[in-house]
């Protein structure tokens, strides 16, 4: 496949509960609106593209069907096939995202910084404060493991052999999980692993100096998990913490947001399609 | 209003509303004491007669309710402005430092206890409050913006409790303040308006206090303090209006 300029890749492979297309044309919108230029392409699988219509082909620069598929139908989370992402980018540059994360802040300059690597993973994360996240959480397995704090949600790459030998070697690991997972990791518990899991391992196998730049403060993402913000665990954040949109602007209890938001549980959709319909 | 300009442009001022438990009319001059002779400067002390403003004493009694303090922008005959809290007890000359350069206004962020750093959470899920306490500002345009949505905080209280998730009945000088400084900040997080250093406030109920060398020794009801010589926020007031500060006072001056 040919590969061409610039731009952003997300997956969106529904599942019969959750609806990735809708919130990668939620992403889309906020993209398209706070970066005109930014090309957008969107990777679908069966299901999401029988309910494709023409708002999403206005929308959606590319829109990618995914031949291999190889999830396991018995899995929960479709998200093998996001190790298939360096061949099914139709971009000589990749700004890789998950669905769930609205960029709304206009993010040229990202380009000039990632350009540094062929491969860049989001080192750590920030709150809505836009403070690091000092929280070890939900990283126990990465602290335990000694692995990177990297997030697969917010990853460049460069059409590069640095980026096709680091997808390769992901493919390898991912291949031989059990053996990895049973035999060389610490108290590991996926049986399938998550894509962070695996990118920070295969990042760990590959050199961490090759595929990140810990210091590029302004490539992470705002992680919208109660320990991280200070919100009960058994709530939705934004019962908790209120949302406000100001024409391009997001506000999260009166903090303008500066951070790609990452709102993480899938209902959000929902509260934001009630309440700000005029905005979709 | 009018106020005859005065011949310094820097000077104190404290805003003193009497109650009918506490005369902060006399704590301000007690306070401003202080002020002239650690700081050298000028002090306006703005009591609220009714529903004006005025300089002129005035012994008329009324609750106490943490309002107003936007009045200073208006009442402050100086250019530059250390807007201090009656209560606040100048023993050294560190604030002048702050009023020196190019700034706009300047808010305390931190301010400590003996034991360690004081609760500031405005609310459940909200940011930390700056202290009101002390407020040092120069005659801009960004801080008579700054005053003006402190008043229109103050105004709309009910609105802004809603909006930033705070009791509506517990208004504070400290959230007005800090909405403010956000608000004109463009509701980013900014440290370009905070002062460099930590307040210090003794909460407990005093005994006494003295002087000795670089030292202050506090004997509160619950603990022996000796702090490094500096100023501090005495909640305490009875004992700050009490003779046995008065006599506290007089040997201080004396002696230095």
């Amino acid at each position: 496949m040919q590969k061409y300029d610039k731009g952003f890749l997300t997956f969106a492979e529904n599942t019969d509960k959750i609806d990735y297309l809708s919130m990668a044309y939620l992403q889309a919108l906020w993209l398209k609106k706070s970066n005109p230029s930014a090309k957008y392409a969107v990777v679908v699988n069966q299901l999401s593209n029988s309910i494709i219509d023409e708002k999403h082909r206005k929308l959606f620069d590319y829109i990618i069907l995914v031949q291999d598929d190889w999830n396991d139908e018995k899995s929960k989370w479709r998200l093998q096939n996001e190790s298939q992402v360096f061949q099914l980018t139709p971009f000589k540059e990749t700004i890789k995202i998950e669905a769930d994360l609205l960029i709304h802040t206009n993010v040229n300059h990202w380009w000039d910084a990632l350009r540094m690597r062929d491969v860049v993973l989001s080192s750590g994360s920030v709150n809505y404060f836009g403070k690091t996240n000092t929280s070890k959480k939900y990283r126990e397995f990465f602290v335990l493991n000694d692995l990177p704090d990297i997030y697969n949600g917010l990853m460049y790459f460069r059409y590069s052999e640095t980026a096709y030998k680091f997808f390769d070697m992901a493919k390898i690991i991912r291949e031989n999980w059990k053996e990895i997972s049973t035999k060389l990791l610490k108290k590991c518990y996926e049986d399938i692993p998550s894509t962070d899991t695996l990118y920070a391992v295969t990042a760990r196998v590959f050199g961490e100096e090759q595929v990140t730049i810990p210091t590029l403060k302004f490539f992470r993402m705002c992680h919208m998990k109660s320990a991280h913000n200070k919100f009960p665990e058994a709530t939705d954040w934004w019962n908790s913490l209120l949302f406000e949109i100001d024409e391009n602007i997001i506000r999260i209890n009166n903090i303008r947001q500066t951070y790609p938001l990452h709102y993480q549980n899938k209902d959000f959709l929902n509260f934001y399609e009630r309440n700000y319909k005029e905005f979709i | 209003m009018n106020l005859e300009k005065l011949e310094k442009s820097k000077g104190v001022v404290f805003l003193a509303k009497n109650t009918d438990k506490v005369d902060y009319l006399r704590l301000a001059k007690l306070s401003s004491e202080f002020v002239k002779r650690n700081l050298n400067l000028s002090t306006t002390i703005v009591e609220p007669f009714q529903d004006q403003f005025t300089t002129k004493k005035t012994s008329i009694p009324s609750q106490w309710k943490n309002f107003f303090r936007w009045e200073a922008w208006n009442q402050s005959p100086y250019d530059t402005t250390i807007l201090l809290d009656s209560d606040y007890i100048v023993f050294t000359n560190n604030l002048l430092k702050y009023t020196e350069g190019n700034f706009d206004y300047r808010l305390l962020k931190i301010m400590l206890t003996p034991s360690g750093t004081m609760e500031s959470y405005m609310g459940h899920y909200s940011k930390r409050h700056l202290w009101a306490t002390i407020v040092i500002f120069n005659r801009t345009n960004k801080t008579k913006m700054l005053f003006e949505i402190v008043q229109l905080v103050e105004s709309n209280w009910k609105y802004y409790s809603r909006l930033f998730r705070l009791d509506p009945y517990s208004f504070r000088n400290d959230f007005a303040f800090t909405i403010a400084d956000l608000i004109l900040n463009g509701y980013t997080l900014c440290d370009a308006h905070h002062l460099p250093f930590s307040g210090l406030t003794i909460e407990n109920t005093i005994q006494s206090i003295n002087i000795i060398g670089n030292f202050i020794n506090i004997k509160t009801d619950k603990e022996n303090l000796v702090v490094p010589k500096q100023d501090l926020h005495l909640f305490d007031k009875q004992y700050l209006l009490s003779k046995s500060f008065l006599k506290f006072k007089e040997k201080y001056f004396a002696e230095i």
